[in-house]
């Protein structure tokens, strides 16, 4: 762990039209590291995700009060560039969702949008990286130019964080990233995830509790649009300090 | 005492009251087993100790009944957190009361021959000594059930009594042995030796307990040092006290 902050989350408050889904949320995300949000259904984790890559922009009746910096700069300042900002901080959803497009158009397509290679040679090369830090390349490498919804689901997932990897983000976000893989393909993306954490700053959506446990150097736990409790996954999972994460995490009516 | 709500799935609350519950069950049997050592001891009846001897192997069937209550708890719930404590626990504490059940035996035939030594203050001395640890026993056990961490810091501070019984105990019988003794004789002071050695092991056992049900508690373990068990053992409560 490096314990260089990477984004801080500052006195969060995001409504959606009359009704409060974030509740003065505080939260700090070290660089290089796994940090995962657990809590119950509609406890505005993914709310919190979506704030992070300025994803409620889309929505029309969402209001945010507070503060995002990322790398000490606040992602919602108007001079900021939202798409740049998505270059940063790249996005897992918990469908798999490739383009219709074939494998390599689908990793290929982040780095041609933003113009990042001057040349076919450089835009391979992109492509067959990221797929290798997918780990997907020495599965797909013979039929690059099938289309992606031909793979597997957790080979189609691990296509979409090549997709994220393409463009170089410094950020990962991933919500509920295996919750439609069987264990096999979840276990071949926890591993990844571990791998990734080397070079990205990671934050996991997950409803989970042993991924979290298994995959996270931190973790937080969200109830009703509040932060309860963050702290070192060992200690919230061994000895949390909150009764509502001990209600929550071992199961008790939380 | 500690209380925690319900689980969402009812049959895991079962689960872990049934392993609470083996537990509690084997620490009374081995109460027991300490109840009839003390007539024993007091008596040297051949019958009590045939008792002992049979109550046994219950305690080794309870012990295998809570670690596959366990291995089941775990394989099918994967609990985390303070229900993980409490029956790893459970484990460990069922351990030491199959060693405590052991020494109450090994004890038992070990003091038969206590009457026919003419000290009688030896044997009220171990009388002392083992009510010291039948009184330490009963505690632990209720701190377990209840899960009342004073108790089991009490329990903690009170081995020390113990130790201090035994040291006397154990000069007491040295001295009778540095004089004039027969050969017959010396090996019934070196079996009271033992005996006496033994309790003072189970007054630890009884304190392992203890320090398990602050861990099952706390989360954190009571650190102990052993050179310096008092000094370490004042600080340690006072540091879990914080």
């Amino acid at each position: 762990m490096t314990e260089k902050l990477k984004l801080s989350i500052k006195n969060l408050d995001v409504h959606y039209g009359d009704k409060q889904a974030l509740f003065n949320v505080n939260l700090n995300i070290m660089e290089k590291e796994v940090t995962s949000l657990i809590g119950p259904s509609g406890c505005g984790k993914s709310t919190l995700l979506k704030c992070i890559n300025r994803m409620n922009d889309l929505v029309e009746i969402c209001k945010i009060r507070g503060q995002i910096l990322l790398d000490s700069q606040d992602i919602n300042e108007a001079s900021q560039d939202p798409v740049l900002l998505r270059m940063k901080v790249g996005m897992v959803f918990q469908k798999p969702n490739p383009f219709p497009k074939s494998i390599y158009d689908n990793v290929a397509f982040g780095p041609k949008l933003h113009g990042m290679t001057k040349s076919k040679e450089q835009l391979d090369n992109v492509v067959i990286q990221s797929l290798s830090k997918s780990g997907l390349y020495e599965e797909v490498k013979d039929r690059l130019f099938e289309p992606g919804t031909s793979l597997s689901g957790g080979q189609q997932q691990r296509l979409c964080i090549a997709r994220a990897l393409a463009i170089n983000p410094e950020i990962l976000l991933m919500d509920e990233p295996c919750s439609a893989l069987d264990p096999i393909a979840t276990a071949k993306i926890e591993d990844l995830i571990a791998e990734l954490k080397q070079q990205y700053t990671i934050v996991i959506v997950t409803h989970s509790m042993q991924q979290a446990a298994r995959v996270s150097d931190r973790t937080a736990y969200m109830h009703m649009g509040e932060l309860v409790e963050t702290g070192l996954t060992k200690t919230i999972f061994s000895n949390p300090q909150h009764e509502k994460t001990q209600d929550y995490i071992t199961g008790r009516i939380g | 005492m500690t209380d925690y709500r319900e689980h969402i799935v009812k049959s895991f609350d079962e689960e872990i009251s049934n392993v609470i519950h083996l537990t509690t069950k084997m620490a009374t049997l081995v109460e027991e087993q300490y109840k009839l050592l003390y007539h024993v001891v007091d008596t040297g009846s051949p019958s009590t100790t045939e008792d002992i001897l049979e109550n046994e192997p219950k305690l080794d069937n309870y012990d295998a009944e809570i670690r596959d209550a366990v291995i089941t708890l775990i394989t099918l719930r994967s609990p985390v957190a303070v229900d993980l404590r409490d029956i790893l626990t459970s484990l460990r504490i069922s351990t030491d009361l199959e060693r405590l059940g052991d020494y109450a035996k090994n004890i038992a035939m070990r003091v038969a021959s206590l009457e026919e030594i003419p000290e009688t203050h030896i044997k009220n001395d171990i009388l002392r000594l083992l009510n010291l640890v039948q009184v330490q026993l009963k505690k632990v056990i209720d701190a377990y059930v209840s899960k009342d961490i004073k108790k089991a810091q009490e329990v903690l501070k009170n081995d020390l009594e113990i130790d201090n019984n035994y040291n006397v105990i154990y000069e007491e019988i040295v001295d009778v042995i540095k004089g004039k003794v027969s050969k017959l004789r010396l090996l019934t002071y070196t079996k009271l030796l033992f005996a006496i050695k033994t309790l003072e092991r189970a007054g630890d056992h009884i304190g392992n307990i203890a320090e398990e049900i602050h861990f099952i508690v706390t989360g954190e373990h009571i650190d102990l040092k052993p050179d310096s068990k008092e000094n370490n053992l004042e600080d340690a409560l006072e540091d879990s006290n914080k």
